[in-house]
Protein backbone atom coordinates (compact mmCIF):
# COMPACT_ATOMS: atom_id res chain seq x y z
CA UNK A 1 0.00 0.00 0.00
CA UNK A 2 1.48 3.42 -1.04
CA UNK A 3 0.83 6.41 0.35
CA UNK A 4 -0.36 9.50 -1.03
CA UNK A 5 0.40 12.16 2.06
CA UNK A 6 3.18 12.56 4.47
CA UNK A 7 3.03 10.49 7.50
CA UNK A 8 5.23 10.64 10.67
CA UNK A 9 5.77 8.42 13.25
CA UNK A 10 6.76 8.58 16.86
CA UNK A 11 6.93 5.87 19.60
CA UNK A 12 5.93 6.73 23.31
CA UNK A 13 8.79 7.94 25.17
CA UNK A 14 10.17 5.22 28.04
CA UNK A 15 7.60 3.75 30.73
CA UNK A 16 8.03 2.16 33.97
CA UNK A 17 6.99 -1.12 32.21
CA UNK A 18 9.64 -0.71 29.97
CA UNK A 19 12.51 -0.24 32.41
CA UNK A 20 10.78 -2.92 34.73
CA UNK A 21 11.31 -5.30 30.64
CA UNK A 22 7.30 -6.05 31.68
CA UNK A 23 4.32 -6.66 28.90
CA UNK A 24 2.78 -3.72 28.85
CA UNK A 25 -0.16 -5.10 26.54
CA UNK A 26 -3.41 -3.00 26.98
CA UNK A 27 -1.94 -2.32 30.63
CA UNK A 28 -1.51 1.48 31.71
CA UNK A 29 1.93 2.38 32.53
CA UNK A 30 3.45 6.20 32.70
CA UNK A 31 6.33 8.07 31.00
CA UNK A 32 9.50 7.62 33.29
CA UNK A 33 12.08 11.07 33.82
CA UNK A 34 13.77 10.09 30.52
CA UNK A 35 10.40 9.29 28.68
CA UNK A 36 9.29 12.56 29.34
CA UNK A 37 12.60 14.43 27.84
CA UNK A 38 12.32 11.69 24.88
CA UNK A 39 8.73 13.09 24.08
CA UNK A 40 10.14 16.87 24.21
CA UNK A 41 12.89 15.56 21.52
CA UNK A 42 10.36 14.36 19.21
CA UNK A 43 8.47 17.41 19.64
CA UNK A 44 11.40 19.83 18.99
CA UNK A 45 11.99 17.07 15.94
CA UNK A 46 8.96 17.98 14.57
CA UNK A 47 9.19 21.25 14.76
CA UNK A 48 12.60 21.72 13.18
CA UNK A 49 10.90 19.53 10.25
CA UNK A 50 7.47 21.43 10.40
CA UNK A 51 7.59 24.75 12.21
CA UNK A 52 5.64 26.48 14.63
CA UNK A 53 1.32 25.71 14.64
CA UNK A 54 1.67 23.39 11.78
CA UNK A 55 -1.60 22.19 10.54
CA UNK A 56 -1.52 18.81 9.79
CA UNK A 57 -3.41 15.74 11.88
CA UNK A 58 -2.52 14.24 15.23
CA UNK A 59 -3.60 10.88 15.99
CA UNK A 60 -2.54 9.01 19.41
CA UNK A 61 -3.07 5.61 20.50
CA UNK A 62 -5.79 5.85 23.30
CA UNK A 63 -3.67 4.48 25.96
CA UNK A 64 -1.94 6.91 28.90
CA UNK A 65 1.57 6.30 28.00
CA UNK A 66 0.72 7.57 23.77
CA UNK A 67 -1.11 10.36 24.87
CA UNK A 68 1.25 11.79 27.51
CA UNK A 69 3.80 11.99 24.50
CA UNK A 70 1.41 13.53 21.71
CA UNK A 71 0.63 16.44 24.57
CA UNK A 72 4.55 16.93 25.20
CA UNK A 73 5.23 16.73 21.16
CA UNK A 74 2.52 19.28 21.15
CA UNK A 75 3.28 21.39 23.53
CA UNK A 76 6.69 22.23 21.57
CA UNK A 77 5.18 22.24 18.50
CA UNK A 78 3.49 25.80 20.13
CA UNK A 79 -0.46 23.81 20.13
CA UNK A 80 -3.45 22.94 22.41
CA UNK A 81 -1.79 19.97 24.07
CA UNK A 82 -5.05 18.11 24.30
CA UNK A 83 -6.11 19.22 20.14
CA UNK A 84 -5.16 15.63 18.77
CA UNK A 85 -7.38 12.65 17.93
CA UNK A 86 -7.32 8.93 19.13
CA UNK A 87 -7.98 5.88 17.51
CA UNK A 88 -7.95 2.42 18.90
CA UNK A 89 -6.17 0.98 15.82
CA UNK A 90 -2.95 2.51 17.30
CA UNK A 91 -2.90 0.80 20.13
CA UNK A 92 -0.16 -1.34 21.45
CA UNK A 93 -0.04 -5.29 20.34
CA UNK A 94 -2.29 -7.42 22.75
CA UNK A 95 0.11 -9.35 24.85
CA UNK A 96 -2.63 -11.25 26.20
CA UNK A 97 -2.07 -13.47 28.74
CA UNK A 98 1.81 -12.07 28.29
CA UNK A 99 0.80 -8.34 29.92
CA UNK A 100 2.44 -7.71 32.51
CA UNK A 101 4.87 -10.25 32.53
CA UNK A 102 9.03 -10.19 31.65
CA UNK A 103 10.40 -12.33 29.02
CA UNK A 104 11.97 -14.88 31.16
CA UNK A 105 8.82 -15.14 32.91
CA UNK A 106 6.61 -15.36 29.93
CA UNK A 107 9.29 -18.25 28.69
CA UNK A 108 8.89 -20.20 31.82
CA UNK A 109 5.30 -20.01 31.85
CA UNK A 110 3.86 -20.49 28.30
CA UNK A 111 7.13 -22.04 26.73
CA UNK A 112 5.58 -23.86 23.56
CA UNK A 113 3.46 -20.20 22.93
CA UNK A 114 6.82 -18.22 23.73
CA UNK A 115 8.85 -20.70 21.42
CA UNK A 116 6.06 -20.85 18.30
CA UNK A 117 5.23 -17.20 18.48
CA UNK A 118 9.53 -16.43 18.56
CA UNK A 119 9.54 -18.45 15.54
CA UNK A 120 6.18 -17.26 13.52
CA UNK A 121 5.22 -13.73 15.31
CA UNK A 122 3.26 -12.79 11.98
CA UNK A 123 0.81 -16.05 12.23
CA UNK A 124 1.10 -17.09 15.69
CA UNK A 125 -0.42 -14.69 18.37
CA UNK A 126 0.44 -14.11 21.86
CA UNK A 127 -1.42 -16.61 24.04
CA UNK A 128 -4.96 -14.69 24.61
CA UNK A 129 -3.59 -11.82 22.75
CA UNK A 130 -2.38 -10.70 18.96
CA UNK A 131 -0.68 -11.95 16.15
CA UNK A 132 1.72 -9.15 13.84
CA UNK A 133 -0.29 -10.36 11.31
CA UNK A 134 -3.48 -9.26 13.06
CA UNK A 135 -2.13 -5.74 14.55
CA UNK A 136 -0.49 -5.10 10.61
CA UNK A 137 -4.62 -5.46 9.37
CA UNK A 138 -6.25 -2.66 11.62
CA UNK A 139 -3.07 -0.77 11.16
CA UNK A 140 -3.52 -1.00 7.13
CA UNK A 141 -6.74 -0.14 8.27
CA UNK A 142 -6.04 2.91 9.49
CA UNK A 143 -3.72 3.83 6.46
CA UNK A 144 -5.96 3.72 3.95
CA UNK A 145 -8.30 5.93 5.75
CA UNK A 146 -5.45 8.69 5.54
CA UNK A 147 -7.05 11.87 3.72
CA UNK A 148 -3.99 14.17 5.00
CA UNK A 149 -0.37 14.84 6.72
CA UNK A 150 -0.47 13.29 9.87
CA UNK A 151 1.45 12.92 12.98
CA UNK A 152 0.88 9.71 15.05
CA UNK A 153 2.01 8.15 18.34
CA UNK A 154 1.87 4.71 18.79
CA UNK A 155 3.67 1.95 20.57
CA UNK A 156 6.85 -0.65 19.47
CA UNK A 157 5.05 -2.62 17.13
CA UNK A 158 2.58 -0.10 15.98
CA UNK A 159 5.15 2.09 14.63
CA UNK A 160 6.94 -0.62 13.17
CA UNK A 161 3.73 -1.45 11.03
CA UNK A 162 3.21 2.13 9.95
CA UNK A 163 6.85 2.40 8.81
CA UNK A 164 6.68 -0.82 7.17
CA UNK A 165 3.73 -1.42 5.74
CA UNK A 166 3.48 2.04 3.79
CA UNK A 167 6.52 0.75 1.63
CA UNK A 168 6.33 -2.84 1.22
CA UNK A 169 9.21 -3.86 3.96
CA UNK A 170 8.09 -7.71 4.06
CA UNK A 171 6.46 -9.34 7.28
CA UNK A 172 9.30 -10.61 8.62
CA UNK A 173 11.75 -7.66 8.25
CA UNK A 174 8.99 -5.56 9.62
CA UNK A 175 8.80 -7.06 13.44
CA UNK A 176 12.83 -6.95 12.75
CA UNK A 177 12.50 -2.93 12.27
CA UNK A 178 14.14 -0.95 15.86
CA UNK A 179 11.80 0.34 18.35
CA UNK A 180 13.09 3.44 18.73
CA UNK A 181 12.20 5.82 21.43
CA UNK A 182 12.92 9.88 21.50
CA UNK A 183 13.01 9.78 17.42
CA UNK A 184 10.17 11.04 14.63
CA UNK A 185 9.96 8.83 11.43
CA UNK A 186 8.90 10.77 8.18
CA UNK A 187 7.39 7.98 5.17
CA UNK A 188 6.70 9.92 2.15
CA UNK A 189 7.06 8.51 -1.27
CA UNK A 190 7.80 5.18 -0.45
CA UNK A 191 10.63 6.48 1.87
CA UNK A 192 11.02 6.33 5.73
CA UNK A 193 13.82 8.73 6.91
CA UNK A 194 14.41 9.64 10.45
CA UNK A 195 14.15 13.06 11.29
CA UNK A 196 17.18 14.81 12.84
CA UNK A 197 17.27 15.57 16.36
CA UNK B 1 17.20 -15.33 9.86
CA UNK B 2 19.23 -14.03 12.35
CA UNK B 3 17.25 -10.95 14.85
CA UNK B 4 19.27 -9.60 17.23
CA UNK B 5 16.48 -7.04 18.49
CA UNK B 6 14.38 -10.62 19.42
CA UNK B 7 16.93 -11.13 22.59
CA UNK B 8 17.19 -8.93 25.65
CA UNK B 9 20.83 -7.71 25.68
CA UNK B 10 22.45 -6.67 28.71
CA UNK B 11 25.62 -4.46 27.46
CA UNK B 12 28.70 -4.34 30.37
CA UNK B 13 31.48 -1.74 29.95
CA UNK B 14 34.99 -3.20 31.10
CA UNK B 15 35.73 -2.01 34.81
CA UNK B 16 38.05 1.22 34.66
CA UNK B 17 41.65 0.57 33.30
CA UNK B 18 45.04 2.04 34.43
CA UNK B 19 44.49 3.92 30.28
CA UNK B 20 41.16 5.18 31.34
CA UNK B 21 42.40 6.53 35.11
CA UNK B 22 45.52 8.23 33.76
CA UNK B 23 43.07 9.91 30.53
CA UNK B 24 44.26 7.73 27.59
CA UNK B 25 42.71 6.12 24.89
CA UNK B 26 43.01 2.08 25.42
CA UNK B 27 42.76 1.23 22.14
CA UNK B 28 44.11 -2.52 22.09
CA UNK B 29 46.92 -1.91 24.56
CA UNK B 30 46.78 -4.14 27.48
CA UNK B 31 45.43 -2.35 29.64
CA UNK B 32 44.74 -4.00 33.01
CA UNK B 33 42.07 -3.25 35.45
CA UNK B 34 42.48 -0.80 38.38
CA UNK B 35 41.44 -1.64 41.77
CA UNK B 36 38.50 0.43 41.41
CA UNK B 37 37.35 -0.85 37.56
CA UNK B 38 37.69 -4.55 39.49
CA UNK B 39 35.05 -3.46 42.15
CA UNK B 40 32.83 -2.06 39.23
CA UNK B 41 32.88 -5.42 38.13
CA UNK B 42 32.14 -7.25 40.55
CA UNK B 43 29.28 -4.68 41.63
CA UNK B 44 27.66 -5.09 38.09
CA UNK B 45 27.53 -9.37 38.81
CA UNK B 46 25.55 -8.61 41.41
CA UNK B 47 23.16 -6.05 39.90
CA UNK B 48 23.01 -9.16 36.90
CA UNK B 49 22.06 -11.50 39.37
CA UNK B 50 19.26 -9.06 40.75
CA UNK B 51 17.55 -8.29 37.48
CA UNK B 52 18.32 -11.31 35.12
CA UNK B 53 17.91 -15.52 35.42
CA UNK B 54 21.88 -15.69 34.82
CA UNK B 55 21.58 -19.62 34.00
CA UNK B 56 19.52 -18.82 30.97
CA UNK B 57 21.81 -16.50 29.44
CA UNK B 58 24.87 -16.53 26.81
CA UNK B 59 28.24 -14.89 28.12
CA UNK B 60 30.37 -12.69 25.57
CA UNK B 61 33.48 -10.66 26.12
CA UNK B 62 36.02 -9.02 23.77
CA UNK B 63 39.11 -10.75 23.69
CA UNK B 64 41.07 -7.67 25.20
CA UNK B 65 42.57 -7.99 28.78
CA UNK B 66 40.57 -5.75 30.30
CA UNK B 67 37.01 -7.18 29.17
CA UNK B 68 38.16 -10.72 29.69
CA UNK B 69 39.06 -10.12 33.36
CA UNK B 70 35.88 -7.56 33.83
CA UNK B 71 33.86 -11.03 32.45
CA UNK B 72 35.48 -13.28 34.93
CA UNK B 73 35.02 -10.30 38.25
CA UNK B 74 31.37 -10.62 36.98
CA UNK B 75 30.40 -13.89 36.70
CA UNK B 76 31.97 -14.98 40.18
CA UNK B 77 30.58 -11.73 41.42
CA UNK B 78 26.82 -13.56 39.72
CA UNK B 79 27.55 -17.17 41.32
CA UNK B 80 28.77 -18.26 38.28
CA UNK B 81 31.79 -20.04 37.18
CA UNK B 82 34.54 -17.50 36.02
CA UNK B 83 35.52 -19.08 32.79
CA UNK B 84 32.12 -19.91 31.46
CA UNK B 85 32.27 -17.43 28.27
CA UNK B 86 33.58 -16.79 24.76
CA UNK B 87 35.94 -14.55 24.03
CA UNK B 88 35.32 -12.17 20.37
CA UNK B 89 37.49 -10.50 18.93
CA UNK B 90 34.69 -8.88 17.30
CA UNK B 91 33.73 -7.10 20.40
CA UNK B 92 37.22 -5.39 20.58
CA UNK B 93 37.65 -1.86 20.84
CA UNK B 94 38.68 0.18 18.03
CA UNK B 95 42.04 -0.33 16.49
CA UNK B 96 43.82 3.05 17.15
CA UNK B 97 46.63 2.33 14.98
CA UNK B 98 49.43 4.86 15.34
CA UNK B 99 47.39 6.87 17.16
CA UNK B 100 47.68 4.45 20.19
CA UNK B 101 49.26 6.08 23.30
CA UNK B 102 47.21 9.64 22.94
CA UNK B 103 45.87 11.82 25.32
CA UNK B 104 41.47 10.95 24.52
CA UNK B 105 40.93 15.26 23.98
CA UNK B 106 43.73 15.17 21.03
CA UNK B 107 42.68 11.49 19.68
CA UNK B 108 39.01 12.95 19.18
CA UNK B 109 40.57 16.43 17.94
CA UNK B 110 42.33 15.09 15.08
CA UNK B 111 41.14 16.06 11.93
CA UNK B 112 40.88 13.81 9.93
CA UNK B 113 38.44 12.33 12.55
CA UNK B 114 36.97 15.44 13.24
CA UNK B 115 36.01 15.80 9.70
CA UNK B 116 34.73 12.82 8.60
CA UNK B 117 34.23 10.44 12.24
CA UNK B 118 32.44 7.51 10.50
CA UNK B 119 34.79 6.59 7.98
CA UNK B 120 38.24 7.91 9.14
CA UNK B 121 40.76 5.19 9.16
CA UNK B 122 43.31 5.68 11.38
CA UNK B 123 46.95 4.67 10.01
CA UNK B 124 47.73 0.92 10.61
CA UNK B 125 44.21 1.23 12.43
CA UNK B 126 40.16 1.03 12.11
CA UNK B 127 37.66 3.55 10.41
CA UNK B 128 34.30 3.52 13.36
CA UNK B 129 32.51 1.67 9.99
CA UNK B 130 35.07 -0.70 9.95
CA UNK B 131 34.10 -1.57 13.86
CA UNK B 132 30.76 -1.43 13.07
CA UNK B 133 30.90 -4.37 10.61
CA UNK B 134 32.48 -6.18 12.80
CA UNK B 135 30.10 -5.87 15.67
CA UNK B 136 26.90 -5.99 13.29
CA UNK B 137 28.37 -9.44 12.30
CA UNK B 138 28.46 -10.33 15.79
CA UNK B 139 25.22 -9.57 16.50
CA UNK B 140 23.81 -11.28 14.38
CA UNK B 141 25.56 -14.21 15.45
CA UNK B 142 23.66 -14.15 18.84
CA UNK B 143 21.34 -17.22 19.35
CA UNK B 144 19.64 -16.27 22.75
CA UNK B 145 19.74 -13.26 25.42
CA UNK B 146 22.87 -12.56 26.38
CA UNK B 147 25.52 -10.61 28.54
CA UNK B 148 28.29 -8.51 26.39
CA UNK B 149 31.51 -7.34 27.51
CA UNK B 150 32.72 -4.59 25.42
CA UNK B 151 34.47 -1.23 25.15
CA UNK B 152 33.17 2.06 24.43
CA UNK B 153 33.00 1.86 20.89
CA UNK B 154 31.27 -1.12 20.39
CA UNK B 155 28.73 -0.25 23.59
CA UNK B 156 27.75 2.73 21.41
CA UNK B 157 27.37 1.47 18.33
CA UNK B 158 25.48 -1.80 19.66
CA UNK B 159 22.91 0.69 21.56
CA UNK B 160 22.55 2.71 18.27
CA UNK B 161 22.22 -0.14 15.72
CA UNK B 162 19.39 -1.74 18.94
CA UNK B 163 17.32 1.13 19.18
CA UNK B 164 17.66 2.12 15.68
CA UNK B 165 19.79 5.60 16.69
CA UNK B 166 21.54 7.03 14.07
CA UNK B 167 25.81 6.23 14.28
CA UNK B 168 25.71 10.49 15.43
CA UNK B 169 23.25 10.02 18.13
CA UNK B 170 24.81 6.96 18.97
CA UNK B 171 28.73 8.46 19.10
CA UNK B 172 27.25 11.42 21.61
CA UNK B 173 26.17 8.37 24.09
CA UNK B 174 28.59 8.04 27.32
CA UNK B 175 28.71 4.48 28.14
CA UNK B 176 30.64 4.70 32.02
CA UNK B 177 33.13 2.23 33.17
CA UNK B 178 30.46 0.82 35.97
CA UNK B 179 27.66 0.74 32.87
CA UNK B 180 25.29 -1.71 32.75
CA UNK B 181 23.06 -1.26 29.64
CA UNK B 182 19.83 -3.30 29.57
CA UNK B 183 18.16 -3.22 25.70
CA UNK B 184 15.11 -4.97 25.75
CA UNK B 185 11.72 -4.81 23.89
CA UNK B 186 13.36 -1.73 21.75
CA UNK B 187 13.84 -0.19 24.93
CA UNK B 188 16.84 0.66 27.12
CA UNK B 189 17.39 0.45 30.71
CA UNK B 190 20.48 1.97 32.81
CA UNK B 191 21.34 -0.01 35.89
CA UNK B 192 25.05 0.07 37.67
CA UNK B 193 26.34 2.38 39.70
Amino acid sequence: MSLRFTLYVARHGQTDANVANRYPGRRETPLTTLGREQARAMGRALLAELGPRPTLKFVASPLGRAQATMRLIRAELELQPDGFASDARLLDIDHGDWTGLTPQEVRARFPENFAEHTGGRWDVPMSGGESYGDLAARVESFLAEIDSNVVTVSHGATSQMLRGLPVGIDPVRITQLPETQGVVFRVRDNVVTQLDS
Amino acid sequence: MPDFRSHTLYLVRHGECEHNAAGWAAGHDDSPLTAKGREQARANGRVLAEIADVTALEFHASSLHRTCTTMELLREAAGLPPNGYRADGRLMEGNLGDHARVPVQDFLRHEGYAADPWNYVRPNGESHAMIFARVSRFLDSLARDAVIVTHMLPAQMIRAHYLGLSPEQGMGYHMPNAGLLRLSMGSEAAFGR
